[in-house]
């Protein structure tokens, strides 16, 4: 169903890293200390459940999710367990006494970070691909990761089966490495659009 | 924007349909106006085509001032760096972004309220940016900029009261920690136990003696002991656990481990309330040590006293005894010396004059040993003795032998009256006074007798002006047969001042020595105003 040639899936991989690449660039001129992010692995699954936040469904995670809108549509977010988010936020905040929650201050922080990740992501590949794309606000949002998707009062979820692209980020600070995942929820109708984009730009860009 | 509605506004009470109203531009621009969050439109060439009257009051400037100029001209001090960037993205890609105050502080130049401005330069912002499409398919950045400095206040305080509440926690753990290691390596066994009859251990030591471990009839023991434990069942310990020391209040029982062994225990009890309920707290010293160290005591004063005695024995017997075979020497070299006087040759009434002295001054020895031996063994009971009645009978010795010149025996003030055998001390301030004149010029000879009162004892001085002693003879002089002068120089045995100290010390006093070559000595008894047990028990 998802079968994106070898060059495809190289193709969306780079758009995306450049994506992360420009984010954490920003991110470091930001909270003044060596930011590097990077993308080790994208995979496309077709149910959540495949998913290596699945796997502990009771975990508690922050997600800072921006819906998109354009050629394809769908969610983007970036998902942390909550500590790992906690983890995050402090060491960039340079926070010396750690409080056991998010502060409201904290979570607008994060979403902050996830904003740029996100939109660097989105911006990088609506700008190659040559179609642009309206974002929404981002939103936060902090449950157990089973019921990360659900979407109070239906919606994208709705009739068409959702098709997740997950890629797996990596977060280096000076201190600590932070993994997180950032999750691209599309239905299928826009993953082939996608799939179509990006063979248009590969034919257009290899003559 | 439609043309404007005639009728509109000349009828207020018609609900206004914005979008054909001619105002507009305008209602939209003061319904923005009130609103408490900054508001900034951005052209697509960057520059500012709305500011509202928030962001008036709070840059200073004013509308007018901005509009048409690009936002870094405005604030050409900022770098703004994080909010150009978004701007840029906003207007090329469409992209909205959310600026955080803990990111960026102070995004922008705007200045906090008053009553901030002591802890803060800057208004703390919270910003956000949208693009808006317009009709014409342009995109304008609208710019809401909140002011968040009391959250981030607010946020330092919960900080820093967060932080002083986490010292505060490891400071009271410490100190937790601490007590319990102190409790805990306590030599002592240390128990508490509560009105309704529970004790429960506090350290290892007690873990060990009245735990699962150790000796059940511990806990039994503690409970009889217990002073307020009318309501529990108690039953009375074994006769030979409970060893209470009555004269000392000292209660001491005794512990049997796992291992049979006995563990003899001091116990000490003190209490304290808490939580309407009184408390004892027991504490167990394991006193075994001390056990052997006073059995041994015992053991080694039992057998001192067996061979004191048995050499006090010795000698009242060897001197009792020599003095048979002495007498008839004595006699009959006496006897030599007045039959045969001038007969012989001069020689031979040296040889007899040299027997003769010689038998006297065994004997005189011989008495003085006996006097010694009787010292310790035919004391009589102590009773009041005043000293001034003492002296006055000793001064009337001396007159009767006929040793000693008129006034020169001096009793400077008042003497006090001491608890001791009176007839030892008479031999005791006999023999000083003797001594005092024995070693000064027979013709200015002088002995003083004085007082003086200690806390705790008298002590009566003897001193005289004679010859004086060497610093380096202070402790021998009173040893037994130690004579610092020839026969011939000084008569004496060489037991008077032996006999004095054996004196003083039966009276559990101290005897000592001032003085110099030349320049007399003083002899001093301390007597103690309260007699110790061994002196009180011995002179029973």
């Amino acid at each position: 169903m998802i079968d994106l040639s070898e060059l495809e899936h190289d193709t969306i991989s780079e758009l995306i890293n450049i994506g992360v690449g420009r984010a954490a660039s920003s991110l470091s001129e930001m909270v003044e200390q060596p930011v590097e992010l990077t993308v080790p692995r994208i995979t496309f699954v077709e149910r959540f459940s495949d998913t290596d936040l699945a796997s502990k469904p009771n975990e508690v995670v922050s997600a800072v999710s921006q819906t998109f809108d354009g050629p394809f549509k769908g969610e983007a977010m970036l998902v942390f367990p909550e500590e790992r988010s906690l983890e995050l936020v402090r060491s960039l905040l340079k926070v010396e006494v750690p409080l056991d929650t998010l502060t409201d201050l904290e979570q607008e922080a994060l979403m902050e970070v996830g904003n740029i990740i996100l939109n660097a992501c989105l911006g990088s590949i609506s700008n190659v691909l040559g179609e642009p794309i309206n974002c929404s606000m981002p939103s936060f949002r902090k449950r157990e990761s089973k019921s990360l998707l659900d979407v109070e009062g239906g919606g994208l979820n709705n009739g068409n089966k959702p098709v997740l692209m997950i890629l797996h980020v990596q977060f280096m600070l000076r201190q600590n490495d932070i993994d997180g995942y950032v999750l691209f929820v599309m239905d299928l109708d826009s993953i082939q659009m996608l799939r179509e984009l990006v063979r248009r730009f590969l034919a257009n860009s290899l003559g | 924007m439609k043309k404007p509605s005639p009728t509109s506004q000349q009828e207020p009470t018609q609900s206004i349909d914005l979008d054909r109203d001619g105002n507009a531009a305008e209602l939209f621009a003061a319904l923005l106006d009130t609103a408490d969050t900054g508001l900034v439109a951005l052209a697509p060439d960057r520059t500012i085509c709305h500011w509202n009257q928030w962001m008036q009051t709070r840059s200073g400037l004013s509308s007018q001032e901005v509009m048409g100029k690009a936002l870094h001209d405005v604030f050409p001090e900022t770098g703004m760096g994080r909010v150009s960037v978004a701007i840029e993205d906003c207007l090329k890609f469409g992209m909205p972004a959310v600026i955080s105050p803990s990111l960026n502080q102070g995004a922008l130049p705007l200045s906090p309220l008053p009553q901030f401005a002591a802890s803060f330069d800057r208004m703390e912002q919270s910003i956000r940016v949208h693009p808006i499409k317009t009709k014409n398919n342009g995109t304008l950045c609208s710019l809401i900029i909140r002011d968040v400095t009391l959250a981030v206040q607010r946020d330092r305080l919960l900080r820093k009261q967060a932080s002083e509440l986490a010292d505060l926690v490891t400071q009271s753990k410490r100190s937790e920690d601490r007590t319990k290691a102190i409790l805990q390596n306590t030599i002592d066994a240390i128990l508490v136990a509560s009105d309704d009859g529970t004790i429960e251990p506090l350290n290892s030591r007690a873990q060990e003696l009245c735990g699962p471990e150790g000796d059940p009839e511990l806990r039994n023991i503690i409970r009889f002991l217990l002073p307020d434990s009318d309501h529990i069942q108690i039953t009375a310990p074994p006769p030979d656990r409970l060893l209470t020391d009555l004269g000392t209040g000292v209660i001491e029982v005794l512990a049997f481990t796992k291992t049979g062994r006995t563990v003899p225990l001091e116990v000490a009890i003190s209490h304290f309330s808490a939580d309407q309920r009184y408390h004892y707290i027991i504490t167990l010293r394991d006193i075994s040590q001390r056990k052997r160290h006073e059995m041994e005591i015992q053991r080694t004063m039992a057998e001192l006293e067996r061979s004191n005695s048995e050499l006090e024995q010795f000698a009242y017997a060897a001197s009792h005894d020599l003095q048979e075979p002495l007498r008839m020497v004595s006699s009959y070299t006496q006897l030599i010396a007045r039959r045969y006087q001038g007969q012989l040759d001069d020689t031979a009434d040296e040889f007899i004059h040299y027997a003769v002295d010689g038998t006297q001054r065994m004997q005189r020895m011989i008495d003085d040993l006996l006097t010694l031996s009787r010292v310790g063994r035919h004391g009589k009971p102590f009773h009041p003795v005043p000293l001034d009645d003492l002296f006055d009978a000793i001064v009337v010795n001396f007159k009767r032998a006929g040793s000693a010149p008129e006034g020169n025996i001096v009793r400077e003030g008042h003497l006090p009256t001491v608890t001791g055998d009176a007839s030892q001390l008479l031999l005791l301030f006999q023999n000083l006074v003797s001594n005092g004149l024995k070693y000064s010029d027979p013709e200015n000879g002088r002995v003083r007798i004085f007082a003086a009162d200690t806390p705790g004892s008298y002590r009566i001085f003897v001193a005289d002006n004679g010859i004086g002693i060497d610093p380096q003879y202070h402790e021998t002089i009173f040893e037994i047969f130690k004579r610092l002068h020839g026969y011939g120089d000084y008569a004496g045995t060489g037991i008077g001042l032996a006999i004095c100290k054996k004196i003083t010390d039966r009276h559990g006093g101290i005897l000592s020595v001032t003085s110099a070559p030349g320049e007399g000595s003083t002899f001093c008894v301390e007597l103690p105003k309260e007699l110790p047990i061994v002196a009180a028990t011995e002179s029973m």
